[in-house]
């Protein structure tokens, strides 16, 4: 049971008509950075709140550390940091007292400011007021609230929005390493694939969750993802129409493709030498094969265009 | 109670450059200097007829104290509170933090109910300064008599008192809608119908008109435990119904 540390249990929440979160079965394993995905109005927004108790699901439950969210709130919370959408700060107070603030409300000590500061690399501009910061500064700022209470999860909701280029290239660099550095379990939601994928490629412990239109349409590790969808060769020859004939007639699952090419599902490379082989021996000349393997940017939008 | 003195020094922090603390000392001072320019003015016809000078000026200021000034200063400061939250977006980040929602509630009503006594200390202080001013400017005005300290101070206390019930009033409106222009807008509609209220049966019972009623009450003489009652009790049990609203709404 503790293995996971925030498990949800057919969690769902409605607005008026709209289901906004329906039946969703979260899964995440302690130590693991969590990717959780989906376009903008999918519902993390809505699944954050519920996994932070701000608001109420109507139906199903939400257990962090394997207590039940509803019974020990306050207990868990104590674990917890997190960053809900744009961060929440006083702008009239210098980075520093945003920080005192909370931790006066927690009653941490303050060592934590200056850790919590430092991992966030802004020891030198925490004593100047967080109107005068740039939105990076104050994501930045938000992500040291976050870890305040040195906490054992953290729930980040779209930590990079608003963010440049190097903006997002730092949080993420941060992210990925808190669960090295400080054994910390991220939940991070996103719209951007590209991003989620980065992510994933810098972590030991990857996890995907994909969410469209409120329902969870797809979670486990990138490579389960991609092992969704299948490769396939892109395939250019002298003679389509023969060269279709010859792999249906082997047994190769081929397709049309648009502008004049063929597709043919494979496994892999081998696959892919093997057909090539079988195409020269046949005496068709080939002028093109290409071995395409989808990315995350492609099984997102053919799972949340496929329902569309 | 730790979580709350703790909850209560971080809410105190939070008004660092803000106006909030400075309000309480411009309001009394608005009014002092009314007073004390109308008294210059006008001289012995601004006095009651017959009365104690420190008395007269005492009375009169709290007319224009409890009646306009108070409301509207209550008005503006809770709005104040909220708004810090509501502008930037951290009631969300208030109470994913471990604490009970209500102590981050009752550390709000506190911190109000701190601004607005603290006004009252100082409303008390310019009036008494006010009188000394006048002795120098004005000595045919009387106030050369010694200062009646236990009747000003206990006139102002009771009014604090019978001002918790719109101090939780406002803090609530404040808190629950996000719009600052609302809570300014319920606040000077109910002080307006307010100066309309007093002369009728409904002052006594007028959450805006109680302070009013319950000093001018106290210095005439007349039974005042009801309004004050009201005032006490009334506050408490709206502070309590805006705490039970915070703890099961849900939080956007």
């Amino acid at each position: 049971m503790d293995q996971h540390i925030i498990q949800t249990f057919g969690l769902t929440r409605r607005f008026g008509n709209l289901v906004a979160v329906d039946q969703i079965d979260l899964r995440v394993p302690r130590g693991s950075v969590y990717s959780f995905l989906g376009p903008n109005g999918a519902g993390k927004t809505t699944t954050i709140r519920m996994l932070l108790g701000l608001i109420r699901p109507d139906a199903g439950k939400v257990a962090l550390f394997g207590s039940a969210l509803h019974e020990e709130r306050l207990a868990i919370l104590r674990r917890v940091g997190s960053l809900v959408e744009m961060p929440s700060l006083y702008p009239h107070l210098t980075g520093w007292e945003n920080l005192e603030v909370i931790r006066r409300m927690t009653g941490g000590k303050r060592v934590q400011i200056e850790r919590a500061l430092s991992i966030v690399r802004m020891e030198g501009d925490a004593h100047r007021q967080v109107a005068h910061y740039s939105t990076g500064m104050r994501q930045r700022l938000g992500l040291a609230v976050a870890l305040l209470g040195h906490p054992d999860l953290l729930i980040l909701d779209e930590p990079t929005n608003g963010l440049d280029p190097a903006g997002i290239h730092e949080i993420r660099e941060l992210i990925c390493q808190l669960p090295q550095q400080e054994g910390v379990t991220v939940f991070v939601s996103s719209h951007l694939l590209s991003e989620v994928e980065q992510m994933a490629a810098q972590v030991e412990c990857a996890r995907i969750g994909i969410i469209d239109r409120g329902k969870m349409i797809f979670q486990g590790t990138p490579d389960q993802l991609r092992a969704r969808y299948q490769d396939h060769v892109s395939l250019v020859t002298d003679c389509l129409q023969e060269t279709e004939q010859l792999l249906t007639k082997s047994g190769w699952p081929v397709a049309y493709g648009g502008n004049r090419h063929l597709t043919v599902q494979v496994n892999g490379l081998s696959d892919a030498a093997m057909l090539n082989s079988q195409l020269v021996q046949a005496g068709i000349n080939v002028y093109h094969l290409s071995l395409e393997q989808p990315s995350l940017e492609d099984i997102f939008l053919s799972l949340t265009n496929s329902k569309s | 109670m730790i979580t709350l003195s703790r909850a209560l020094s971080a809410e105190v922090l939070k008004t660092k450059r803000t106006l909030t603390l400075g309000l309480a000392f411009l309001a009394p001072l608005a009014v002092a200097f009314l007073e004390f320019v109308m008294h210059m003015q006008m001289g012995e016809r601004a006095m009651k007829p017959g009365a104690e000078a420190w008395i007269s000026l005492s009375q009169h200021s709290l007319i224009l104290w409890t009646l306009l000034m108070l409301p509207l200063f209550v008005t503006l400061e809770t709005g104040l509170l909220s708004a810090l939250e509501h502008n930037n977006k951290t009631w969300k980040q208030l109470y994913a933090l471990p604490l009970p929602r209500w102590v981050v509630y009752a550390a709000k009503q506190l911190t109000g109910m701190g601004l607005i006594g603290l006004s009252m200390i100082v409303m008390v202080t310019m009036i008494v300064g006010v009188g000394l001013l006048l002795n120098l400017f004005r000595p045919t005005l009387g106030f050369a008599a010694p200062i009646p300290w236990p009747t000003i101070i206990q006139t102002y206390l009771l009014t604090y008192l019978a001002s918790w019930l719109i101090i939780s009033l406002h803090l609530w409106v404040s808190a629950h809608w996000s719009s600052f222009v609302a809570a300014m807008g319920a606040g000077i509609v109910a002080t307006v119908a307010g100066v309309m209220v007093i002369n009728s049966d409904w002052a006594k019972y007028y959450p805006w008109t109680l302070p009013f009623m319950v000093s001018v009450g106290f210095v005439e003489g007349e039974v005042i435990g009801g309004q004050l009652a009201l005032g006490v009790i009334g506050g408490i049990v709206i502070a309590l119904a805006g705490g039970w609203d915070v703890i099961r709404r849900d939080v956007l």
